[in-house]
């Protein structure tokens, strides 16, 4: 079993999730992708590389993983151990995406708009929130509009660093607030 | 041309009628290509966006492949929705790999010529 998967089984115990074994249940894959993701783009480190085109974003190998060792996903044995960094980026995630409200009804409509605004943000740096939103109605026009304002709002709070807080992003923060109101 | 060649060129014309010819459009190919690549499954909206074809086009295409034993249909609940996945099947995957053979053996056939 590869380091990278061990993480991934950790994380998961750490939260809690207990899924179904991944080779026979499309829910628990789609999840995991999209949670392996957000750890690794806030800095947990994983050699994973992801895709966005068609399922993003998504990982081959990781799918290598999970189809190779599925019943580790339903049992989360593992003897990796997390680190203090490691575990501040998991409560992270914990607080403002898994207990998100929203995840009562849309829980995985959630984690693939928010995993898809951070994957963009990523790759353009410059862009707007507005052309987010765009780009992601583009590719993913099946999400509702509502879903994919919070999620970019969420992603702002998930890497938001206090050093940058000033009048000019607090307006800005004010308007998608009130957008998500 | 040689006996080798021509030997060559008719292995290759002969072992056409091993692919089945009505898999060999875009659509369809495309949909084995991906699905081949992406072994979780893809959802009929997911396939829709990467195909950008209508979805009367995109449901014949999939029942096609799927008479043919190709793909499967598969059901998913997601946040209280019913959705369908599909997913490629052994036998797909083996008529995937036969029609790449087939073009393969096209490429060698022409690397030849040019290289004449």
């Amino acid at each position: 079993m590869s380091d990278d998967f061990k993480k991934i089984i950790s994380a998961l115990k750490y939260w809690n999730i207990y899924l179904d074994r991944p080779d026979r249940d499309y829910v628990s894959r789609f999840k995991i992708q999209k949670l392996a993701y957000l750890c690794k783009s806030m800095g947990i480190p994983l050699n994973y590389n992801f895709i966005l085109y068609i399922k993003g974003p998504y990982s081959t190998r990781l799918t290598q993983d999970y189809f190779k060792d599925p019943q580790l996903i339903e049992t989360l044995e593992t003897d990796y151990v997390l680190n203090e960094k490691d575990l501040e980026i998991l409560d992270k995630i914990n607080e403002y995406v898994l207990f998100h409200p929203i995840t009562n009804d849309y829980e995985s409509e959630f984690l693939e708009a928010i995993s898809t605004a951070r994957y963009l943000k990523i790759k353009y740096p410059d862009l707007l929130d507005d052309e987010i939103f765009a780009k992601i109605k583009e590719i993913k026009r099946y999400l509702k509009d509502s879903i994919i304002v919070i999620a970019i709002n969420t992603v702002k709070k998930l890497f938001f660093n206090p050093e940058f807080l000033n009048e000019e992003v607090r307006r800005e923060i004010d308007i998608w607030d009130k957008a998500e109101d | 041309m040689n006996y080798n060649q021509d030997e060559f060129i008719k292995e290759v014309f002969e072992k056409k009628n091993q692919i089945n010819s009505n898999t060999f459009t875009i659509t369809r190919l495309s949909l084995l290509a991906l699905n081949s690549y992406f072994i979780d499954g893809l959802q009929f909206r997911e396939l829709k966006t990467a195909l950008k074809v209508s979805d009367g086009n995109l449901a014949s295409n999939l029942n096609y492949l799927i008479k043919m034993g190709y793909i499967t249909k598969n059901n998913v609940v997601l946040d209280n929705k019913k959705l369908h996945f599909y997913t490629i099947t052994n036998n797909g995957k083996e008529e995937l790999k036969k029609i790449i053979n087939w073009i393969e053996l096209i490429k060698k056939l022409l690397k030849e010529v040019n290289h004449e």
